[in-house]
């Protein structure tokens, strides 16, 4: 019994990517960098330096004609001070902070659970349930949103239709053409269910592999320990699982926060009330014949910024752990 | 709660989620086999009363823009394969670096993958569109591969990275005192256990790239280089939108991606059983 | 066809590097002038129904006669992407020779200079004189001419016109009229009365011009927004008021465009009367062939009565500014928008042709549906400030449409229009 809880214990230092051990055998200094460098010339180039370009033309006025070979005219933090003096901007961000909150939490929690059953369930009706929940993954953005829209649709739609049918004491009355598209609030249920609906599906899968990769005697012991599967969750599976759970957490937020077909095609620009950064920069500097570049670009890196503050924790985590190597 | 009771309770949930998880694309093929004047009925109809190929029949010989269905159906496929075998060889590279190596700039590494991800696509068009024309890979499929290998690749990184580090290291070097080369290790111990992890991320891939389409259509001038989801738009009018092609052409989107996933998990299964044999 | 299009291509190279072979035999006996292009790009908007492919074909042939060396390349630019594929070709990716756009669009293309002058040109086409000046305005800066008018159209309200003999109406002749008659369908008909969508600046500024208002007016080198004045925000608040005040048009479409419901519950019989053009025909039979017959369109009625002068929507075809083969690009206008092709083609897309002498022919005398059109499209069309800016005030600031939907939900008249005048101030002098 007590080597069992050590055992226990002892696993999530196994996962986690600890010091070097002196039992590790030697091995050709270059290897690692020899591993990441095809990694490094295509994320360099295609993601990196693009990224560096969009920094500078922050800086710049960059229209068609700068596009086409004249030299762009330098306009020091312009395109910063209109962003961050206009209020629509500051009000697309608060929209965009709350929906990643809620749509994060919603999509982990419920991914998680569904992977848990997946994990429980008998091989046949587990790949029946994952391909199911596949095709939610697989479903195109676009056609997620069209589908959406369509059931949350003001006549004909199926959500209205079903609410006019329950009972007025539990739902209210007048469903029937009840606008799901004309106000923040409603938008953003419509969008949550819906991106969640999609999101979901990739966090069950990935913590079913990681399950999967679990070995099965550390949950025998803990049987054994007489652990309910909410402490059995919590002392085994969360610590394992914490790399693959860290992951999800980090990606999940920055996906959630550059959401842009759904709430394009749920309320689009006619509905400015309801933007979010994504909408907000598309409408300010890319929805024209003349781009305004520069300004698009300065959204997009105070995005990022944003997005490497709220990420900063973790990277402070993996740091320490760096550091620590 | 008794043991079959908890199994039933477990497979009732199971269907709940499959119902839930399905609804929506029920509703989308539906819809497809529906009539026009059925789509936008009062009263929804969940199957079609009337079903009617006719939506098919103009996505497949339409002759949609002048370029047929089948055309952009391969090189959708192309593609997409393409940026999963490549993106999934050298995330797996990547993913073992970071997660069995410590090395200078292992960190800075990691932090860069994880920021080139927060910038929003839209932004990232117009420099990777002047980029690639500059290096003259405009217009061609294979330019377009390499585009979204490169989105592919973090996430893909990311991903392995848990699983890699997850394989116990004892099995590894249990590998090593055997006398096995690095090559051999990662091939005998190493993948068989980080296959789940392969299969995840090679799903992620494929659909990244089968649904893209923004980049497809900036990057892509000829009609008859266009993948599937550039056909899609083209349902989109000034008076009006097409919803029944819409539809059809959605349905047909997502069925190789399912047949995908179908192929996948089995060797998923696979990988999982050489694993547990080893361990 | 590749292998076609790259023999094509080869053998223009030969012909402009002057080793003359055997492929110009045609051209021999021709007076000596620049050699045709192996191949003209034109570039067309939307999904390129087999219908429109067929159409293009026969135009083709008939420009093949005049350029024989010449292959048209056509490219199919889906609409929602208009935008992005237009930046592309101003960046330096693929061009055409000749293009279609949106008759909206047509300054801001312009003023980027990605249009050629061609003055001269529609000068000398003879064809040319009967083009619709109106419409000519909106393709004209600086006394030059960079686009010709294709296809246009009006929008007017459709109605039901079963509905209308049952219930005794008339077509409304004014605006209280129009309020009425919306009440008695939506009394007896148990249906919304109007689709008063949000979304919809053109169609919300035909009530803006019926009052004697604009948008915004030009003042000097200046455009100066115009919505704070009495007669827009009269007529403003009369479209708002059709959702708040009169209560005939219903919520659910606020936020919206007249696509996204009114044409699909009008088709249905579930609104009595929309806005929108003449195309929309072949989309409401698309949705639903049963009360075709029924349906009927009448002008936008002014405040007091008469007609409210109309928006255009429609293409415009121009001449890349950057396209090597300008004379080769416009004499396929030519063709393209010959008064024969452009009547066969507007008629498939239930458009207008942009000829005043055929817009007053007998063809459209005795069209039911057209006629009405017809007359107003010959008659007064109106069109948007031509100013640069206007793309992006109305595609993508949607400043109109978020204006109204505020109102509608309650903000203030004067503080909306009052924000949208300084928009308009700012985005139309770019």
């Amino acid at each position: 019994m007590v080597d069992t809880a050590t055992a226990v214990r002892r696993a999530p230092g196994r996962v986690t990517p600890g010091p070097a051990r002196p039992r590790r055998r030697r091995r050709p200094a270059f290897g690692p960098y020899l591993l990441i460098l095809p990694t490094l010339a295509v994320i360099g180039l295609l993601l990196f330096w693009p990224m560096i370009q969009i920094g500078v033309m922050s800086f710049q006025k960059v229209g068609n004609r700068q596009l086409a070979g004249e030299p762009a005219e330098s306009v020091g933090t312009k395109n910063f001070d209109q962003i961050f003096s206009d209020p629509l901007f500051w009000q697309s961000l608060r929209h965009t902070v709350y929906f990643a909150a809620v749509a994060v939490t919603l999509t982990l929690l419920v991914g998680t659970l569904v992977g848990l059953l997946l994990n429980r369930l008998g091989s046949r009706m587990s790949t029946f349930v994952a391909g199911g929940v596949m095709i939610a993954w697989a479903t195109p953005p676009i056609t997620a949103a069209i589908i959406f829209s369509w059931l949350f649709g003001s006549t004909g739609g199926l959500v209205n239709w079903f609410l006019d049918l329950l009972p007025n004491w539990l739902v209210g009355g007048g469903w029937t053409d009840f606008n799901w598209f004309d106000r923040p609030l409603a938008t953003y249920t419509v969008l949550t269910i819906c991106v969640v609906w999609q999101s979901f599906p990739f966090v069950a899968v990935s913590v079913l592999a990681g399950l999967k990769s679990v070995p099965g005697e550390l949950y025998e012991a803990a049987k054994v320990d007489g652990s309910g599967p909410w402490r059995t969750f919590w002392r085994i599976t969360f610590p394992l699982l914490r790399p693959i759970f860290m992951v999800l957490l980090v990606l999940s937020i920055i996906w959630d926060f550059k959401v842009f077909t759904q709430l394009f095609v749920m309320s689009g620009l006619a509905n400015r009330d309801a933007f979010n950064l994504s909408l907000y920069m598309y409408s300010e500097a890319f929805g024209q014949l003349n781009p305004k570049l520069g300004l698009g670009s300065a959204a997009a890196t105070v995005l990022t910024l944003i997005l490497l503050c709220v990420t900063a924790v973790y990277v402070r985590v993996m740091v320490r752990q760096g550091e620590t190597a | 709660m008794n043991k079959s009771a908890r199994r039933f309770a477990v497979n009732a949930a199971g269907v709940l989620v499959f119902v839930v998880s399905v609804f929506p694309v029920f509703w989308m093929a539906a819809t497809a086999f529906k009539p026009n004047d059925e789509i936008f009925s009062a009263t929804p109809h969940p199957v079609p009363a009337h079903p009617t190929l006719q939506h098919f029949d103009l996505v497949i010989n339409g002759g949609v823009a002048n370029v047929g269905f089948w055309t952009y159906f391969a090189n959708s496929l192309l593609v997409a394969i393409a940026t999963v075998v490549v993106s999934g060889l050298l995330a797996l590279l990547a993913a073992t670096a970071v997660a069995r190596f410590r090395f200078r700039f292992r960190t800075v590494f990691l932090i860069m993958l994880l920021v080139v991800q927060m910038v929003p696509a839209e932004a990232l068009v117009i420099p990777l569109f002047l980029d690639l024309k500059r290096a003259d890979l405009l217009n061609s499929l294979p330019g377009l591969t390499v585009v979204y290998i490169g989105f592919a690749l973090p996430f893909s990184i990311w991903l392995l990275r848990g699983f890699v580090a997850a394989v116990p290291r004892e099995l590894e070097e249990a590998s090593w005192i055997d006398g096995a080369g690095p090559v051999r290790t990662f091939y005998k111990v190493m993948l068989p256990l980080v296959a789940p992890g392969l299969v995840a991320t090679s799903i992620f891939s494929f659909i990244t790239a089968w649904n893209e389409f923004i980049f497809a259509y900036t990057f892509l001038g000829d009609q008859d280089k266009y993948t599937l989801p550039i056909m899609l738009q083209y349902f989109f009018g000034r008076t009006g939108n097409d919803w029944g092609p819409i539809m059809a052409a959605s349905t047909l989107l997502t069925l190789p991606v399912i047949a995908f996933f179908l192929l996948v998990q089995r060797r998923m299964v696979a990988g999982l059983t050489a694993g547990a044999v080893k361990g | 066809m590749k292998f076609i299009k790259m023999a094509a291509a080869v053998a223009a190279i030969t012909v402009a590097a002057g080793c003359g072979g055997g492929s110009g035999d045609k051209k021999a006996s021709a007076p000596p002038k620049p050699a045709d292009p192996a191949k003209l790009v034109v570039w067309q908007m939307g999904g390129g129904s087999p219908e429109q492919t067929a159409f293009l074909d026969t135009v083709e042939t008939e420009f093949k006669q005049k350029h024989p060396g010449t292959d048209v390349q056509i490219k199919y630019v889906p609409w929602p992407q208009v935008a992005t594929t237009f930046q592309k070709a101003l960046a330096g990716g693929d061009a055409p020779d000749v293009t279609e756009i949106g008759n909206t669009d047509v300054q801001s293309f312009i003023e980027q200079g990605a249009l050629a002058d061609i003055t001269d040109k529609v000068k000398g086409w003879s064809e040319g004189a009967t083009l619709n000046k109106g419409a000519l305005v909106n393709d004209q800066a600086d006394g030059k001419t960079y686009a010709v008018p294709w296809y246009g159209g009006v929008r007017a309200i459709w109605y039901r016109k079963d509905w209308f003999s049952q219930l005794g109406l008339q077509p409304p002749q004014n605006w209280a009229d129009l309020v009425t008659t919306a009440k008695t369908i939506q009394d007896k008909k148990h249906v919304p009365g109007i689709a008063a969508p949000s979304d919809f600046t053109n169609g919300i500024l035909s009530f803006v011009w019926a009052n004697g208002g604009d948008v915004a007016t030009k003042q000097g080198d200046q455009w100066v927004g115009r919505l704070d004045q009495p007669q827009a925000k009269e007529a403003i608040e009369f479209y708002t008021g059709l959702v708040t005040k009169d209560k005939v048009a219903p919520e659910k479409y606020v936020g919206k465009n007249e696509l996204q419901g009114p044409q699909q519950d009008f088709a249905l019989g579930k609104v009595g009367m929309y806005i929108d053009g003449s195309w929309a025909l072949p989309q409401l039979e698309k949705i639903s062939k049963k009360n075709k017959d029924n349906w009927g369109t009448f002008p936008i009625p002014g405040k007091t009565g008469g007609t409210a002068p109309v928006f255009s929507g429609g293409s415009d075809l121009a001449v890349w500014a950057k396209s090597p083969n300008q004379d080769v690009a416009f004499d396929y206008i030519t063709v393209l928008n010959s008064k024969k092709n452009a009547q066969t083609f507007a008629d498939t897309l239930k458009f207008l042709p942009q000829f005043t002498d055929v817009l007053q022919g007998d063809k459209y005398k005795n069209d039911p549906l057209m006629g009405a059109f017809a007359t107003a499209a010959a008659g007064g069309v109106k069109f948007t400030p031509t100013s640069k800016g206007w793309a992006d005030f109305e595609a993508a600031k949607k400043v109109v449409p978020n204006a109204v939907k505020d109102i509608i939900q309650g903000k203030s008249v004067d503080d909306e229009l009052k924000k949208a005048d300084d928009q308009a101030n700012t985005l139309l002098n770019p």
